[in-house]
C-alpha cells in the first residue's frame, strides 16, 4: 500500500523545491537525515547479441540516492 | 542505489550545511531549527514506512524500503527533467546478418541505375549537339550536303507570279523546254523587245551588265506607284548595302513596274536572301534579271 505525501508540509515542500531545482542543474545536493540525491550519467552501450544483432543503447542521465549517514 | 555520500568531491555538490542553510533563508529560520525539523521528518518518514513500504513524495518521487534499507525512485516527470538533453535518443537494433547482403545489392543496384542514367544523360547531349552543328551549318550556308536549299525553292514555285509562269510556258511553247523545267534554277531573263529606250535610265543599285537575280518585291502597271512601294521598302529594309528599285519588264503585251531588291549572283543566294529579309511580302518572287532588262531606279 502507498502512502502520498503531500506537500501541506511546508518543510518537506520547500526541501522538494530545492531538491528540484539543484537536481536540474545537474548538481547533487546532501539533505540531513533524508539522504543525498545527484544525477547520475548512466553511459551508452552497444552489445553484440548471439544472432548477429547490436544493440545500441543511447545514455542518459538518472536521478541517484544515497542513503544517509547520519 | 548506493549508500554512503561520497560525493564531497564533486565541485556540483550542495552539501548538508549550505541546504540546511538554504531551507532556513525560504523558511526564516534558524539552521538548527532546520536541522531538527528534518530529524523529525526523517523519523516520520521511517515510521511510515513500516507501515508503508511505499511513500510518493509529491514532486520527487517514491521512497520504498527493502531488506537493504531505504530506496528512493525519482517520479517519472523528474527523471525526465533530469534526462533533457538526451531525452531524444533512442535504443536502436542493428540487424547485422541480413543487412550486408542487403546494402550490397542496392549498392550494385545503385551502380547500374547510375551507369544507365549516365548512358542516357550522353546520348541525349551527343544528340543535341549534333541537332545544334547541323542548325548552325544550315543558317551559315555551309551545309551543302545534298543542298537542301533546292527543294526549298521547288516549294517556292507557286508562289511565282502568274505572269512568269506565262512567260515560262511561251518559253516551253517556242521550243526551249530545257529553259522551262528549269523554272527556279534557269529563271528566264526578262524579254528586252519591250523595253523603253526613252526610260532608260541611271542604275544606282543593280548592275544589269553583271546580271543575276533579284526579289521582285510587288509588281503594278504605273512607274510612279511602283516607285513610291521603292521607297517603302527601302526604309523597310533599311540596308543601304542592298540596292532596292523599280525595273521595268513586259509580259503579255503587259507593261509591269517590278519593286526588286538585291542582285545575288545565284538563284540560292537570293533565296537565302529573301528569307533573311523581314517585312517582305509573303509571294516575293525570284526573278533573273541581264543586259535586256531596264532598271528605272
Amino acid at each position: 500500500m502507498m502512502m502520498m505525501l503531500k506537500n501541506g508540509d511546508v518543510l518537506l515542500a520547500t526541501t522538494v523545491e530545492i531538491i528540484r531545482a539543484t537536481l536540474l542543474e545537474g548538481k547533487a545536493i546532501e539533505v540531513p537525515h533524508l539522504g543525498t540525491f545527484a544525477v547520475q550519467q548512466i553511459k551508452g552501450t552497444q552489445r553484440l547479441l548471439p544472432d548477429g544483432t547490436i544493440v545500441i543503447t543511447p545514455p542518459r542521465n538518472t536521478v541517484a540516492y544515497s542513503y544517509p549517514n547520519d | 542505489m548506493t549508500e554512503g555520500n561520497g560525493h564531497d568531491s564533486s565541485p556540483a555538490y550542495i552539501s548538508a550545511d549550505t541546504t540546511v542553510a538554504l531551507i532556513a533563508a525560504k523558511l526564516s529560520l534558524q539552521p538548527e531549527q532546520v536541522r531538527d525539523a528534518l530529524r523529525q521528518l526523517s523519523t516520520e518518514l521511517h515510521g511510515q514506512t513500516e507501515e508503508h513500504p511505499h511513500i510518493l513524495i509529491d514532486g520527487l518521487g517514491t521512497l520504498a524500503r527493502d531488506a537493504t534499507g531505504l530506496n528512493f525512485h525519482p517520479s517519472a516527470e523528474l527523471e525526465s527533467l533530469v534526462n533533457g538533453e538526451y531525452a531524444s535518443l533512442v535504443p536502436v537494433r542493428l540487424d547485422q546478418g541480413p543487412a550486408a547482403p542487403t546494402l550490397a545489392a542496392d549498392a550494385t543496384s545503385n551502380r547500374k541505375g547510375q551507369r544507365l542514367k549516365t548512358i542516357l544523360l550522353t546520348s541525349l547531349i551527343i544528340i543535341g549537339i549534333q541537332a545544334a552543328v547541323f542548325l548552325v551549318l544550315q543558317q551559315t550556308g555551309f551545309w551543302d550536303g545534298n543542298n537542301t536549299r533546292e527543294p526549298t525553292l521547288t516549294v517556292e514555285q507557286p508562289s511565282v507570279n502568274t505572269e512568269y509562269q506565262d512567260e515560262v510556258a511561251e518559253t516551253a511553247a517556242a521550243g526551249n523546254i530545257e529553259e522551262a523545267d528549269t523554272v527556279v534554277t534557269e529563271i528566264p531573263m526578262e524579254t528586252e523587245t519591250t523595253i523603253e529606250p526613252e526610260t532608260s535610265g541611271e542604275n544606282p543599285g543593280f548592275d544589269l551588265e553583271i546580271g543575276g537575280y533579284a526579289i521582285i518585291l510587288a509588281s503594278f502597271e504605273g512607274a510612279a506607284t511602283a516607285l513610291n512601294e521603292a521607297a517603302r521598302f527601302r526604309d523597310i529594309i533599311a540596308d543601304p548595302s542592298l540596292p532596292v528599285g523599280v525595273v521595268r519588264t513586259l509580259s503579255e503585251d503587259s507593261e509591269y513596274f517590278r519593286v526588286y531588291v538585291g542582285q545575288m549572283p545565284a538563284v540560292g543566294e537570293a533565296v537565302n536572301l529573301r528569307e533573311q529579309l523581314t517585312g517582305l511580302p509573303a509571294d516575293a518572287w525570284i526573278i533573273r534579271l541581264g543586259a535586256g532588262s531596264q532598271v528605272i531606279q
